[in-house]
């Protein structure tokens, strides 16, 4: 009974320890799960799939990159709030110079982008049905990645050191 | 929270400097959910009871941009009585302790600023082999519970790419090392 008692109490402190208290973020970006994400492409790169009928092998995994998350962010608040979407900026600035202006330690790699989607299942599905945004999570040059989410704008971003 | 505990010799005076090294493995809400901590702390333990310190650490992959440095105020009270609970003792050995840990989380990773760590526990040392004074090794067993707080705040291209503040609680296990005390 008193091991029981004990264990009770091993459980209720871990279950206390794992408990979130808050994240709060006043920013235009929205708050992803960059686990739930980066699982998601290093689960497709670890397995191999196919792109739209080319057979694309298994492929390294991919680390999250802080720097890559601000230049993808900038680029989804960028294209809501000036209402375009492209991979090059209003003020002309594409994906590399987005990367480069950041303090990436790498070179910028490839940029997915897309619209209208509202969470992370849905939009990964579209690009992994989508054979070129497929193939840039399968390329395997790249090391890092990032996702920046403004509204349903979503940027994919990857670099490689 | 497990605690390794390693000492040689018992204070013999009412005043006396102790050092505490210790390892902690940090179990959190936060990606990535494992982080680890290298602190040492060390301060005035008086009359076999109290400890009045300040300890610093390096602790790495909390969720809050990598790598911090924690520093805080470590006070602790051991429960050296005639009487204890599970075993004879004259001093904090076979004895519990608790802590109290209030501090600042030093962070300059973007986008976090430095912020703010409290933490208590209460601990129990194990004494199990004694040859003469000598003790080698005791453990620690018991819960220590942290409370962090940061902010975070950056900009890029002209927005605001971050901007609020983080809290969470977590779990720490801990390993250990007790140096000599210095009598004073």
């Amino acid at each position: 009974m008193k091991i029981r008692y004990k264990l009770h109490f091993i459980i209720v402190i871990f279950s206390i320890a794992s408990c979130e208290i808050s994240l709060k973020d006043n920013s235009m970006a929205e708050i992803i799960s960059q686990k739930k994400l980066l699982d998601m492409v290093n689960d497709l790169r670890t397995k191999g799939c196919d792109c739209g009928g080319t057979v694309m092998p298994p492929v390294k995994k991919l680390d999250w990159d802080y720097q890559l998350e601000r230049a993808a962010t900038s680029h989804s608040i960028d294209m809501k709030v000036q209402g375009y979407f492209s991979h090059v900026s209003i003020d002309g600035a594409s994906f590399a110079d987005r990367i480069n202006g950041t303090e990436y330690k790498g070179s910028p790699g490839g940029e997915n982008i897309a619209v209208g989607y509202t969470n992370e299942d849905a939009v990964f599905n579209g690009w992994r049905n989508s054979p070129g945004h497929c193939m840039n999570m399968m390329n395997g040059g790249y090391t890092d990645i990032a996702v920046g989410r403004s509204g349903d704008y979503w940027t994919m971003d990857f670099g490689k050191k | 929270m497990l605690w390794g505990y390693f000492n040689i010799s018992a204070q013999t005076k009412s005043l006396a400097l102790k050092f505490i090294p210790q390892m902690s493995l940090k179990i959190g809400s936060q990606t990535p959910h494992l982080g680890g901590q290298f602190d040492i702390a060390g301060g005035i333990f008086i009359q076999n009871k109290y400890l009045a310190g300040i300890g610093v650490g390096y602790s790495t992959n909390m969720g809050m941009g990598g790598k911090a440095f924690p520093l805080y105020a470590d006070t602790r009270f051991y429960f050296s009585t005639d009487k204890n609970i599970l075993f004879a003792s004259h001093d904090e050995s076979n004895n519990f302790f608790s802590e109290v840990q209030i501090g600042i989380l030093i962070n300059q990773n973007k986008p976090y600023k430095t912020g703010f760590i409290a933490a208590c526990g209460i601990a129990y040392r194990f004494d199990f082999l004694k040859i003469n004074k000598f003790r080698i090794p005791a453990f620690y067993l018991g819960p220590n519970i942290e409370y962090n707080s940061i902010k975070f705040k950056d900009e890029y291209r002209g927005y605001t790419i971050k901007d609020g503040q983080l809290k969470h609680i977590m779990l720490n296990i801990k390993l250990a090392f007790d140096i000599n005390p210095i009598n004073l």
